[in-house]
């Protein structure tokens, strides 16, 4: 019947009318992704007619007497409705785009991994970030596109190395709950947790991340829930929706590292520190050490002359020249490059009446500054699901990723500040390139005297030139990575399901490093193992390249089964509920090994004897092994739990939710029964705004929710016992195999539990432009994993046990406006947390101060990693000696100050963690064009800067610019808290200058993370075939706009060198 | 379909809940261990190089008078301590010098706790015997040196109840932490070196596992140290019973190699070495002229033990475990066996004999064309000739700082040491010797109950 009248509906107008009056038609499609949507209501008020899209989204309206003018109207769920002024009289055609919903509205799903919920329902603390939120961004590392996104993460960069391939920054949910076990959230992919690298995640993949952060949403996660769940749903294809492709392509280009923002000394400042530790003697032991460490040429310019091989004016002129040198401008020209990325992905899915079906094809390459340092990644994702009946699904998740890095080999580094001399840093004035225009020899491991004494009785080259080393092979990894998931879902009575999921991963990294015959590593070590006399010459290292091989193999599998019931009885009873159990097994395991006298592309290889010491060069000492590297490792976590989850709702508007759990884990040498954790959690929620009492034109929704409950964390490989392990490499002195201890006796070792109690409100204000979320949480941790200090005596100076507690609060404000006026729209995002997190309880700590216990930030009833330091009185006129305080007399007792002041007289500063992270970001549309910026922000915390240490800076070279700054006469102590140089170097000084309070700053810091400008647009042209296209360019890293500190310090990249500005342009095209 | 996948749901439940306990017993690293085995153990006394073979406190060597530090290598030092130390000031020592050698002795408490739960096969009765035997040496060992440099010595005939060390026994972290009197330790760690001496087999199939001759060769230590010279002999003897050999310098040494003394030569009893930590170094340590002019010029060790480096100091190069840097080897070897045996004889006046027994060492540091044979005219005379020979044969092997003292207490003789630093003289007369002992590190105080030096 219903289909017979669509019939008379289409039919109708071009049998019947068409000759009579005007045609107006047209396509309605969804004006992000372009896709035409089906069944549309598009009428014309006035003329009270109206029609529905056909699949292709198409409409036709035929006008029997038109009106002048009439409105012509647009409604679909889901969609902003659209109405517009139209003037009739001649036929028209009418592409329209209809804007998607806000998405953060009630009827959006939520997925938990365990179940899709409507958010309506949902009691607890659960963010969203959606696909378009992913897309703003563009590059291939997820962590990077989601950063600020949710409120309450903080995402830490300080371990930014601008030398390697970047590492994934640290990432904390609302405050850290745990001390030594792990503090990153747990990444759910596609049901179950993702084992394995981060990296290999495409962000391209992705369909929405949802974020659970209270117990009553992340406790369904039990004990791997402590420090929330990043819940990640990749693209699938959906019932009956004709083929869509996406294809996108983007380019990412990067400035070289910004060397110079590094803080150091000047050549000048570094040669007048070597000139007068030379007249110290400060030089004389390594100058006369018979194995000839290598001096620095400042310390061979003094040595010549003081010989009377130069004459002062001589060395003067020399060191005129090496003052004038910065080595950074070597590296920036011979070493670094500009950093290319780019992705190109391309996703095709649809559906029919039984399957769906989703294909991702990603491809990421990524040449990094150091011109070796490169990173090649291809990701194909394929899901799709089969309904052969209509109550069962079956549905398969195939997800492969190949990586491969090539970098330098880790024993022949030529970044800036990797290239040690002897251990020490570089010094200022060296050079990559010499006069005559060749590379440079460094001499880093032997003294130039060395060399030149030695490299005749050897027959390998022995000086290091760095620019050579450019070449190198390298070390290369490769990495297959298969994740495979069968989902069979069966409605054996209606509402009520049977669901099994399983999981299968594999991930194989094969990293090979090959040291050629020519690279300075292979001629070094060959050299060290030749043992020459006057008779003879012996050469206990072959011939040929060094292979050094590291596999590294990840598997694991998940089982899951789940009985589930969703319905409603009577009108007003609404039931949602889970039961179910879950095995869940990773191994890890990999081996490791060298083989000498290889050539790479011929496999020959030599066999070398480890097991006796060889006679090595002479001047070098006596005898020793060769390396031999063998090793193999293999862990495995196994994990079973039980799993409940109900969720009962009245009226639609009153919501009550219970989660009950128990985990257990292999954890060693413990009680079966300690090994289980039970761990539960309730939740509330009111939806206010459902109430007939609520009436107000100004909020359309409101909803309160409260929730409390246990969620946990675990590290199975903390064991109870007294516990040996087999160290993986072999004794030193004697190549024995050897244990060592890796714990005593703790019988009482047991989970760390998160307890988490959450009130929060969200509404939504102005006719759904302004929506507001606001989350109140207390958050205990408890039985954490300490290092619990006791006597050394015992052997060990410190245990781990369940020994501290941390207390936090905060809250978490998520404020997003969408405001659509005409032709202009503006979307603006405020992300934005605050923690406050106090160590309540550490088991015996010091009573007293120690430089150890101010670094390690561990003050009971303080905040979690409070920044301490000791009081400063300035600077003593006569010497420029610090002075600080004993009591309250300022003294410059030092040792008495650093071992002496009682906890109490400490200055507290605060967190030196950001209680707030904040993001802020605004999108202005026009018509098909749009510009956005973002500004990142982290608030309420403080940090140590940098400065000199005149030990470092003698036994180190590491030398901070504040030298230039420092005391050097009566009255400098004014205008500076620079202590003056010392010698001999009073640790001590330098310890409590360090620590003291002058050097701390605030860490509040503002930044403009990126601006954008796009062009989109709704394309229909057969032709072409385009549906929708996407022009885009991005500038990143734009730095920092505010700092608290007056001196503009980045309090993230103090102690290094940060990320440099990048341009992005890209394209996205729909079919 | 319907009732397979309710039925495979239940099946899934149910296998989950059965076999929860074996799938939870599985390791969660291959590497982990409880200590169940032979294997197990052994493998904790193999911990060489980290733990058991390199953990003697260096302490007495650095209070003692063998080397020098000229002023800029003092100043040039990294660490406050050791700066201070050097001038013997009261001053705590770094941490290291106290826990290397607790470490070790909680390895050996962890091999005597566990042996006893392990059923060792009947092939493997004498090896279980010998694992006792060597936590049993390893630990007195430490427990030996760390008396001389943190406790009073020792006085024969006296009371000994001032302060000693802690006695471990346990490897728990439970025992109750209390300082013993220096009888008690002494008489804790004869105990242990008796047992071992019978437990230990005559070759230990490895120099750094201590033989049945190593432990009587410590045992004539401890008793050259508390006086007791007849035991010293007695053991001197048990010890070159089982392992006589010297190396002949002149054929088998080539003195002037890098570093001519090979490791495991035939009078290593067993390798133990003084960790230097952060102070004492090959590299920084200057060999004074006194000591060096100490050696005849024929005499081999001469030219094998020390180089002069381009300024004309005296750089050691003899260390007998063929290692440059901080670790200088301080096990009992052969030549030292001679030398206790010589000392125990003279000083019971058995004068010949004693003679006998240093010239017979001597011989084979002599070319065959330069040795003469040495005479003594009296009793102090003979004493003297022991005396410098101790030193040309034992420097820096971890014995001088016990020497001194001993022959201050046995001899009553007047040694005196001297450092020059910041244009100041540090004098310790034999008194200050007697009395000088080194603070326990601060770290062990404050997180402890035990009680501090002074």
């Amino acid at each position: 019947m219903r289909t017979f009248i669509l019939c008379i509906l289409f039919v109708l107008p071009y049998t019947v009318f068409s000759q009579e009056g005007v045609v107006f038609s047209g396509t309605i499609r969804d004006a992000e992704t372009g896709i035409a949507i089906q069944g549309a209501v598009v009428s014309l008020r006035k003329s009270n007619i109206s029609a529905l899209t056909n699949p292709e989204g198409r409409y036709r309206l035929l006008i029997k007497r038109s009106n002048a003018n009439d409105t012509l109207s647009v409604r679909n769920i889901g969609y902003e409705p659209l109405s517009q002024r139209v003037s009739l009289g001649i036929d028209r055609h009418f592409e329209i785009n209809l804007e998607r919903k806000n998405t953060i509205l009630e009827e959006v799903e939520i997925n938990t991994g365990y179940q899709t919920q409507k958010r309506r329902s949902s009691t607890g603390s659960v963010e969203l970030i959606s696909k378009e939120d992913l897309d703003y961004g563009a590059g291939a590392n997820l962590l990077d596109r989601i950063e600020g996104l949710f409120s309450g993460g903080t995402f830490d960069r300080t371990n930014y190395n601008f030398n390697g391939i970047p590492q994934q920054p640290d990432l904390t949910v609302r405050g850290a709950s745990s001390l030594m076990a792990e503090t990153f959230p747990l990444i759910v992919v596609d049901n179950f947790p993702f084992e394995g690298s981060l990296d290999d995640i495409n962000p391209d993949d992705i369909e929405n991340i949802t974020i659970l952060k209270d117990a009553a949403a992340s406790s369904i996660w039990g004990v791997k829930a402590g420090n929330g769940v990043l819940v990640i749903t990749t693209k699938k294809g959906k019932l009956n929706q004709p083929l869509t492709i996406d294809v996108g392509t983007n380019l990412i280009l990067g400035a070289k590292p910004d060397l110079f923002s590094e803080q150091i000394v000047s050549a000048a400042d570094f040669i007048e520190m070597e000139t007068f530790l030379f007249d110290k003697g400060f030089y004389t032991n390594q100058i006369n050490d018979s194995r000839k460490p290598p001096l620095s040429p400042v310390i061979h310019l003094l040595l010549q002359h003081e010989r009377n091989e130069i004459d002062r004016a001589e060395m003067e002129k020399q060191f005129g020249v090496l003052r004038n040198r910065d080595v950074r401008n070597d590296f920036l020209k011979h070493v670094y490059r500009n950093p290319v990325e780019s992705n190109t992905t391309f996703n095709m899915r649809g559906g029919g009446d039984k399957t769906t079906y989703s294909f991702t094809l990603g491809y990421n390459s990524n040449l990094y500054n150091m011109p070796m340092n490169a990173r090649k990644r291809l990701t194909a994702r394929y899901n799709q699901s089969y309904r052969p009946i209509d109550k069962l699904s079956i549905s398969t998740d195939l997800a492969y990723t190949y990586l491969t890095t090539s970098q330098y080999n880790s024993s022949n580094m030529i970044g800036y500040n990797q290239m040690l001399v002897n251990g020490k840093k570089l010094y200022p004035y060296a050079q990559l390139h010499d006069a005559l225009g060749g590379n440079a020899i460094l001499y880093k491991d032997y003294d130039k005297s060395f060399i030149d004494d030695n490299e005749s009785k050897v027959t390998r080259d022995w000086s290091f030139r760095p620019l050579d080393e450019m070449n190198n092979h390298g070390s290369k990894l490769q990495r297959d990575q298969i994740v495979a998931g069968l989902n069979l879902d069966y409605e054996f009575v209606q509402g009520v399901r049977v669901s099994i999921n399983s999981q299968f991963n594999r991930a194989i990294s094969e990293s090979s490093s090959y040291y050629e015959e020519e690279s300075y590593f292979t001629r070094n070590l060959f050299n060290r193992f030749t043992y020459v006399s006057d008779s003879e010459i012996e050469h206990n290292i072959p011939k040929g390249g060094i292979m050094d091989k590291d596999n590294t193999k990840l598997w694991g599998y998940a089982l899951r089964s789940q009985l589930s019931a969703n319905r409603m009885f009577g009108d007003r009873h609404s039931f949602d509920g889970l039961l179910g159990a879950e095995v869940r097994e990773v191994n890890n395991s990999g081996d490791q090994r060298r083989n000498y006298g290889v050539y790479e592309d011929r496999n020959i290889y030599e066999l070398v004897d480890f097991t006796a010491t060889k006679r090595i060069f002479p001047v070098l000492g006596n005898r020793a092994f060769i390396p031999n590297r063998i090793g193999f490792s293999r862990t495995s976590n196994r994990f079973v739990s039980f799993y409940s989850n109900f969720n009962y709702g009245l009226d639609e508007r009153y919501y009550l939710s219970l989660s009950v759990r128990n985990d257990a884990s292999n954890i060693f040498g413990v009680d079966m029964k300690n090994k289980w954790s039970p761990l539960w959690s309730v939740g509330g929620a009111w939806e206010v705004s459902r109430e007939p009492f609520f009436k107000s034109n100004l909020v359309d929704y409101f909803k309160l929710r409260a929730s409390f409950g246990y969620s946990g964390n675990v590290d199975s490989q903390i064991p109870a016992e007294l516990v040996l392990q087999r160290v993986s490499y072999l004794d030193f002195y004697t190549n024995l195999p050897f244990n060592s201890i890796v714990s005593l006796q703790n019988p009482e070792l047991s989970w760390e539990k998160v307890r988490t109690f959450n009130v929060a409100a969200d509404w939504r204000m102005l006719n759904n432009q302004l929506a507001v979320t606001i989350d109140y949480y207390r958050k205990k941790s408890m039985d954490l994993l300490g290092s619990a200090i006791v006597d050394p005596t015992l052997g060990v100076s410190a245990v781990t046990m369940n020994s501290a507690q941390l207390m936090g609060q905060g809250l978490d404000l998520s404020i997003s406006a969408n405001v659509r006026r005409g032709e202009w729209g503006w979307n603006g995002t405020l992300r934005a947390g605050y923690n406050k997190t106090i160590l309540d309880k550490y088991f015996a700590r010091p009573q007293t101060v120690t430089s150890n216990a101010i670094n390690a930030a561990d003050f009971v009833g303080k905040e979690h990693k409070v920044l301490t330091s000791l009081k400063w009185h300035g600077l003593t006129e006569d010497s420029g000696a610090p002075v600080g305080y004993i009591g309250e007399e300022p003294s410059t007792a030092y040792l008495d100050i650093l071992r002496n002041t009682p906890l109490d007289e400490l200055v507290y500063h605060g967190s030196s963690i950001p209680r707030t992270s904040l993001l802020l970001r605004n999108i202005l549309k026009y018509k098909s064009w749009e510009v956005g910026f973002t500004f990142s922000g982290q608030f309420f915390y403080f940090f140590r800067r940098n400065s000199i240490d005149y030990g470092q800076f003698f036994n180190r070279w590491e030398g901070h610019a504040d030298f230039a700054d420092r005391w050097q006469q009566p009255g400098d102590e004014k205008t500076t808290s620079i202590p003056a140089f010392n010698y001999p170097v009073d640790t001590n000084r330098e310890g409590f200058y360090g620590l003291s309070e002058i050097l701390v700053r605030r860490g509040d810091h503002l930044r403009l993370q990126d601006i954008r400008a796009a062009y989109r647009t709704a394309i229909n042209n057969r032709k072409m075939g385009a549906r929708n296209i996407e022009l885009f360019m991005m500038a990143s890293n734009l730095g920092l706009v505010w700092t608290k500190n007056a001196e503009r310090i980045d309090p993230v990249y103090d102690s290094g060198i940060g990320p440099s500005t990048t341009i992005t342009g890209g394209l996205k095209v729909g079919f | 379909m319907k009732k397979t996948l309710i039925s495979l749901f239940f099946v899934t439940i149910v296998f989950v809940v059965s076999s929860c306990n074996d799938y939870l017993d599985k390791k969660p690293d291959d590497s982990f261990a409880l200590p169940q085995t032979l294997d197990d153990l052994e493998g904790l006394l193999n911990s060489s190089d980290l733990t058991m073979n390199f953990a003697t406190v260096a302490l007495g060597e650095i209070a003692s008078d063998s080397y020098y530090l000229d002023e800029a290598a003092w100043r040039a030092m990294p660490n406050e301590s050791d700066r201070t130390i050097y001038t013997w000031q009261p001053y705590s020592p770094e941490l290291a010098h106290w826990t290397l050698p607790y470490q070790a002795i909680l390895y050996a408490n962890a091999v005597l706790e566990y042996l006893p739960g392990i059923a060792a096969a009947e092939n493997e009765v004498h090896r279980a015997e010998r694992l006792r035997g060597s936590a049993l040496f390893f630990r007195a060992h430490q427990l030996f040196n760390l008396l001389h440099v943190f406790s009073k010595p020792y006085l024969p005939g006296g009371e000994n109840a001032q302060m000693g060390v802690v006695l471990r026994s346990k490897a728990s972290l439970n025992e109750e932490l209390k300082r013993s009197s220096v009888e008690e330790s002494y008489d804790f760690l004869i105990r242990d070196l008796m047992e071992a001496s019978q437990l230990l087999p005559e070759a230990s199939g490895h120099a750094t596992q201590p033989s049945k001759a190593a432990a009587y060769g410590e045992l004539a230590r401890v008793f050259l140290v508390r006086g007791d010279m007849a035991s010293a002999k007695e053991y001197a003897d048990s010890a070159l019973f089982l392992q006589s050999d010297l190396m002949d310098y002149q054929n088998e040494i080539d003195p002037s190699a890098t570093l001519p003394i090979p490791r495991w030569n035939k009078e290593v009893l067993v390798d133990l070495s003084l960790n230097g930590h952060t102070f004492l170094n090959t590299t920084r340590i200057r060999v004074p002229l006194k000591e060096y002019n100490n050696y005849e010029s024929t005499d081999i060790r001469k030219q094998a033990f020390f180089t002069e480096n381009a300024n004309g100091e005296i750089i050691f190069k003899g260390n007998y475990n063929a290692r440059n840097g901080n670790r200088f080897f301080c096990g009992p070897t052969t030549g030292e066996m001679y030398l206790i045996r010589a000392e125990a004889n003279i000083r019971r006046n058995l004068l010949s004999d004693g003679l006998k027994d240093i010239n017979y060492l001597r011989q084979h540091r002599f070319r065959e064309d330069d040795f003469v044979s040495l005479d003594f005219d009296d009793k102090e005379h003979a004493l003297a000739i022991l005396k410098a020979e101790r030193r040309r044969e034992l420097i820096f092997r971890g014995v001088r700082w016990s020497d001194i003292k001993r022959y201050i207490i046995l001899d009553e003789t007047e040694e005196s040491m001297e450092r020059l630093i910041d244009g100041k003289v540090y004098k310790m007369t034999a008194e200050d010797i007697i009395d000088y002992i080194y603070k326990l590190p601060d770290a062990v105080v404050d997180s402890g109950n035990l009680i501090q030096n002074y």
